[in-house]
């Protein structure tokens, strides 16, 4: 076998020296065009515009004509495409993640058919779906135009620059609409869309928490009889957390194919609902952190709450595990499960008029614990958790922000939601007070069931996950995959919490202990000090 | 030992590693097709279920069909996991994306090849580029790079991607190949009257189309199964098989068995492309080897 020595001549290595330095001023110049046509630099928009005599800034010039969040969107959008002649037919992105676009698809043919611009709703992955956003926070392509997103993923987006502030927006289209009858039910939009008391989205989903059973299995004298004659105490919509372990306990019958109750308790997600377990458990609320950012989970509250989520275990189906999301209707459609504490969306399927659940379940406030009260008395301590939620934001780069915002603000239109809430297999919730109670649109009250008439009365114990923090994400999937490892038996429940208090207190002191208490404390002013 | 007996331990030794590697290559295989078919309850069991209790096709019909056809048939039930849209778009993307750019790539790297074994174009050295690096370390400039071009999301931006990527490879897999072949073999068509082009296309490329078949496959499956590329430049237009299986990691749950049997329909072409070119297969794996 030959083997060639090959020499490089003088010569050659010029040449390949010299591409080399071609192609790498090229790149420069492509990288530094692009960043320059790219937009601005991140960081939140300014509320301060300098103006000529006479001319007012976005989103004062905006006309306030129309009697809707809607209209008045709409008639901004007409006015903001005069200005932009340019933008006539223009597509506006939405990204969401894939599953949500079901409501958005719905929701948007008014918006499209009178303004004469499209609307793409662009699915991502859930696990790549902040990722992306945060590709896009630095790249600032403008590719996106609105962002659908979690509150936990608020803070992180608002830091990275991303979110458009929006307070000005809603408040010259006036979308909040306060109060009743067509105002946000109280407290979501202090909790889903705001970061350090600014408004950076519109709530589209208000996940309120609340107890779900089978009020045919609950009414059987046998079951009561029997569940009395076990328990000592009557069977009866849970109250505390206990009658909700021991009721699960009362119906799990697997032989039967019946479980005591399901919820979602998947790998990256649990920690919402370990909330529900652990928020009522001092008053006025059992909190994540003390007022230094020291985490509260290892106290005598959070083990005793880890211990019985734990214990749940036993009653539930065998994938409990791995149920996410809507996931856990299922069984409860199927009449395979007595009771859950879950989303609004669970109404939506449950009552589904081929479910064997339709109009045999029934809802009720969430379970709590018995606590010591205001002077020293005992007392019921119920505190509903924002299980997820979501709302739609503006992209900082988006080319067409100022038609973004109009479209923002027409989805946040209580009527235009409803579009969306109507959908099968939807993702939108309730959120406006014309959405729940009496003045629910009959529709609605089809899908939706007797969740409507507990839906403000869970909404007033409405307590947060962990959220407008910086790394928020971080914190609750850290806290689910060490509670997930307790409940399919590698760690202990107290050695998951202890395990979770030190991953925090790392994640505190990454991103800045004081950036993170200030944060800590505008939130706190929005925990619920109501008891029901 | 009795040499017999050694022979029958040494089969069975042989046997017994073969057989383990074929069940650590194809079990990944066999379980992805059993979760295809198993229906929602049986996608997470704690028990281990090898075989479906409850087999379903509903999973397969989910990527075809939309869910209100679904939900007439009597295929699915209201309350239960379902997807709102088929996987009919990003099947034919992935598809137009992966042959086009296969194509691009193996007319650019191949002439590149040529050029650079013949006349030593370019200089000796050979860069891998972009495959020298992790490619999410390049992704940020390049979504720059399209976003300026308003490219973004089109079959057009990705596939130029997906063809000017794997041009390095292309070139150090064609190049081997080319060095191989005697340049007499240049020469007497030259002295038969070719031009360098027609030596090049009617010559030299029929005798190395078992490499092109070879590299093609190669290129092919790089693009075809393409995740991190696609995500990030891609939102709804050019979505292609890789992205749309995670779009079943959703929040409303994980849809396991959907992600199988899409995954199961994507093994199809490259298995198909595999079979296709199997005679050229073994020659051209050895025959253009690298050279040490």
């Amino acid at each position: 076998m030959s083997e060639e020595k090959k020499e490089v001549s003088r010569r050659g290595f010029m040449k390949t020296a010299g591409a080399g330095i071609v192609g790498l001023a090229v790149g420069a110049g492509i990288g530094y065009g692009a960043s320059q046509m790219a937009g601005p630099a991140a960081g939140p928009a300014p509320t301060v515009t300098v103006t000529k005599p006479g001319e007012m800034p976005f989103p004062f010039n905006l006309p306030r004509k129309g009697d809707t969040p809607a209209e008045r969107a709409i008639n901004a959008a007409k006015y903001v495409l005069d200005k932009h002649p340019e933008w006539k037919g223009t597509e506006l992105v939405l990204a969401c993640v894939g599953g949500y676009q079901v409501g958005f698809e719905a929701m948007k043919k008014r918006w499209e058919s009178e303004t004469g611009t499209k609307v793409t709703i662009a699915t991502t992955p859930l696990p790549e779906f902040f990722d992306k956003l945060m590709v896009e926070a630095v790249t600032k392509t403008g590719a996106i135009d609105l962002v659908n997103i979690q509150p936990m993923h608020v803070s992180d987006l608002v830091e990275a620059g991303l979110l458009y502030q929006l307070d000005d927006v809603a408040m010259w289209i006036d979308i909040l609409e306060h109060g009743r009858p067509y105002g946000y039910v109280y407290p979501l939009e202090y909790f889903i869309p705001r970061y350090r008391g600014k408004l950076y989205g519109f709530v589209q989903d208000g996940d309120v928490a609340t107890l779900y059973y089978r009020k045919d299995w609950m009414s059987d004298p046998k079951e009561k009889e029997g569940f009395e004659k076990q328990y000592g105490y009557p069977l009866a919509p849970a109250k505390t957390i206990i009658e909700y372990r021991d009721q699960a306990a009362w119906f799990y019958r697997p032989n039967e194919k019946r479980y005591g109750f399901v919820e979602y308790r998947e790998l990256t997600r649990n920690a919402n609902k370990f909330y529900c377990y652990f928020n009522s458990k001092k008053w006025p609320n059992n909190y994540y952190f003390d007022d230094n950012m020291k985490p509260q989970l290892t106290t005598k509250e959070g083990i005793e709450a880890a211990t019985i989520y734990v214990e749940m275990m036993k009653y539930g189906p065998p994938d409990l595990p791995s149920l996410l999301g809507i996931a856990p209707a299922t069984y409860f459609a199927e009449g395979k499960a007595f009771e859950s504490i879950n989303f609004p969306s669970f109404a939506n399927l449950i009552q589904d008029p081929k479910a064997a659940s339709r109009n045999k379940w029934e809802t009720a406030p969430v379970p709590g614990w018995y606590v010591d009260g205001p002077e020293g008395k005992k007392i019921l301590n119920r505190r509903s958790v924002n299980l997820a939620s979501w709302c739609l934001a503006v992209s900082n780069h988006s080319k067409k922000r100022d038609l973004a915002c109009c479209l923002a603000a027409y989805m946040a239109d209580p009527w235009v939601l409803l579009e969306g809430m109507l959908q099968p297999a939807t993702w939108h919730d309730m959120s406006r007070y014309c959405h729940v109670g009496f003045a629910a649109p009959a529709q609605l009250r089809d899908r939706r069931g007797p969740l409507l008439s507990y839906f403000e009365e869970n909404a007033s114990v409405l307590t947060p996950m962990v959220t407008g923090l910086i790394a928020a994400t971080e914190y609750n999937v850290t806290l689910s995959k060490n509670l997930h490892a307790a409940m399919v038996g590698t760690m202990d429940p107290v050695k998951a919490l202890e395990t979770t208090e030190k991953q925090w207190e790392e994640i505190t002191n990454r991103v800045g202990r004081q950036k993170q208490i200030e944060a800590w404390k505008e939130l706190k002013k929005w925990y619920p000090t109501t008891i029901i | 030992m009795d040499k017999h007996i050694e022979n029958l331990l040494y089969t069975a030794v042989r046997y017994i590693f073969a057989l383990g590697v074929a069940f650590f290559s194809l079990f990944p295989i066999y379980w992805m097709f059993t979760m295809s078919i198993k229906p929602p309850i049986e996608w997470a069991s704690p028990d281990i279920h090898w075989w479906p209790w409850y087999p379903t096709a509903s999973n397969y019909l989910m990527l075809f069909f939309h869910k209100n056809t679904l939900l007439e048939w009597g295929v699915i039930k209201p309350w239960e996991i379902s997807v709102p849209e088929t996987a009919v778009k990003a099947i034919m993307n992935s598809l137009i994306l992966s042959i086009s750019g296969t194509a691009l790539s193996l007319f650019i790297g191949t002439f590149a090849a040529y050029a650079m074994s013949r006349y030593r174009a370019g200089g000796d050295y050979m860069f891998l580029t972009f495959r020298m690096l992790p490619p999410i370390a390049i992704l940020m400039p390049i979504v720059m790079w399209l976003s300026t071009l308003r490219l973004l999301d089109t079959h057009i931006g990705v596939i130029l991607l997906y063809g000017l990527f794997p041009v390095p490879f292309v070139i150090w897999l064609m190049r081997s190949f080319f060095d191989d072949l005697p340049r007499e073999i240049d020469e007497a068509a030259i002295m038969d009257g070719c031009t360098p082009a027609t030596t090049f296309i009617k010559v030299i490329l029929p005798l190395v189309r078992g490499g092109l078949a070879v590299t093609a496959l190669f290129i092919f499956i790089l693009n075809w199964s393409d995740l991190i590329v696609a995500l990030l430049v891609t939102y709804r237009t050019a979505i292609t098989i890789p992205v749309q299986i995670g779009l079943y990691y959703s929040d409303i749950g994980h849809l396991y068995g959907i992600m199988s049997a899409l995954g199961i329909f994507a093994v199809i072409p490259t298995l198909a492309f595999g079979l296709a070119i199997q005679k050229y297969l073994v020659r051209g794996l050895t025959f253009g080897a690298i050279k040490g």
